[in-house]
């Protein structure tokens, strides 16, 4: 099937699914004032390539991407999420002048480079496992990259726009792993930053800080990334 | 347990369900003036889509670099600004963000804190496109 037609259905045997491998939620409370640190033992066997959400609302009625919030100066408050060789670090920045209680939520991946058994995430029978209302999004290609200073390319040639999803190791302690979240003008070289095309997906690897042998870690759907 | 790579579909493992998928544009105009001594200016647009506690992936756009799609929530971008007859280029911060169950919100917000007022010289309208799915917790 070639990977126009990939794209336009809602379920592909050539391509694998996403399947989630791990879910966690807590809660913490954080005082104003500055920035904290907390770490939750994830008992996994790898770092999951983690996705994660958090709210002031225990039922996440109004919930945000890690990394954002509802604040229009994202430095007033915001809830960064990491994974590291044993636990999910939790990061939250509080100066409302409040206490804030922080409700998080995180599932994850397994990366490209581990191949694990895995503990069931969705064994309940009274649950559709399936459902043709939605599109299951198609991995066309996982991988990983090593950071090395320049530009790395990787070709689909699908002639649109795919969902890309990508997760790297922090620059200052690699067993950090957190999920990209920031694009970034082409004025602003000397910052790592990654481009998708039609055809290409490229990571330009040149922060002045980057270090070599960093991983990135890239998962490329057949599914189109164009929101009309 | 077992090796969920071994599978491509496993309904023992929970899945990502992809729910919708929109475009959003913010308009940040020619000529915008942002007070001084700490005085700022918010362009904000949104939608609604998604669901309670759904998860985005998101790419965006600027009209001042046609065609280079960034992945994430975020987007630092190139503003051209008039620092009192002196042309600058300054960074700003576009984010894409959930206001309600069902609806977002992207939005820049720029500051001056000089002791003049500033103005934007190179209008651009900034894309993002959005793919929202249900949470696996619901």
């Amino acid at each position: 099937m070639t990977p126009d037609n990939a794209n336009k259905t809602l379920i592909n045997s050539d391509y694998p699914l996403d399947k989630v491998v791990f879910m966690a939620s807590g809660s913490f409370t954080e005082p104003s004032g500055g920035f904290g640190e907390y770490n939750v033992p994830h008992g996994l066997p790898f770092r999951p390539l983690l996705v994660g959400t958090w709210s002031t609302d225990p039922n996440f009625t109004i919930s945000y991407e890690a990394g954002t919030s509802g604040f229009t100066d994202l430095s007033i408050a915001q809830l960064t999420i990491q994974s590291t060789t044993n636990t999910i670090r939790l990061l939250p920045t509080n100066y409302t002048g409040s206490t804030i209680t922080y409700y998080w939520r995180v599932f994850g991946f397994m990366p490209s480079d581990v191949n694990l058994d895995a503990s069931f995430t969705a064994a309940q029978a009274d649950l559709f496992a399936m459902s043709s209302e939605y599109n299951y999004t198609k991995l066309w290609q996982e991988g990983v990259l090593l950071w090395n200073g320049t530009t790395q390319t990787i070709n689909h040639g699908f002639g649109y726009r795919p969902q890309v999803d990508i997760w790297f190791e922090q620059e200052l302690n690699s067993n950090l792993l957190t999920r990209w979240y920031q694009g970034i003008d082409n004025s602003f070289m000397g910052t790592d930053s990654v481009q998708v095309t039609d055809t290409q997906i490229i990571f330009r690897f040149l922060s002045s800080g980057g270090v070599a042998g960093r991983k990135w870690f890239y998962r490329i759907y057949q599914d189109t990334g164009v929101g009309i | 347990m077992t090796k969920p790579k071994q599978f491509i579909l496993n309904s023992d493992y929970a899945s990502l369900k992809n729910d919708n998928k929109g475009r959003i544009t913010l308009v940040i105009p020619a000529g915008a003036v942002i007070p001084a001594n700490g005085g700022s200016v918010t362009w904000s647009s949104e939608i609604d889509i998604g669901t309670r506690n759904a998860t985005m992936r998101t790419q965006m756009e600027s009209s001042l670099y046609p065609g280079q799609w960034t992945p994430g929530n975020m987007r630092v971008i190139d503003m051209n600004m008039n620092y009192s007859g002196t042309p600058s280029v300054e960074s700003g911060l576009v984010s894409v963000i959930r206001v309600s169950p069902t609806r977002i919100r992207l939005y820049c917000t720029h500051f001056n804190f000089a002791p003049f007022n500033i103005s934007v010289i190179t209008g651009q309208t900034v894309t993002a496109d959005v793919i929202t799915f249900l949470s696996p917790f619901n």
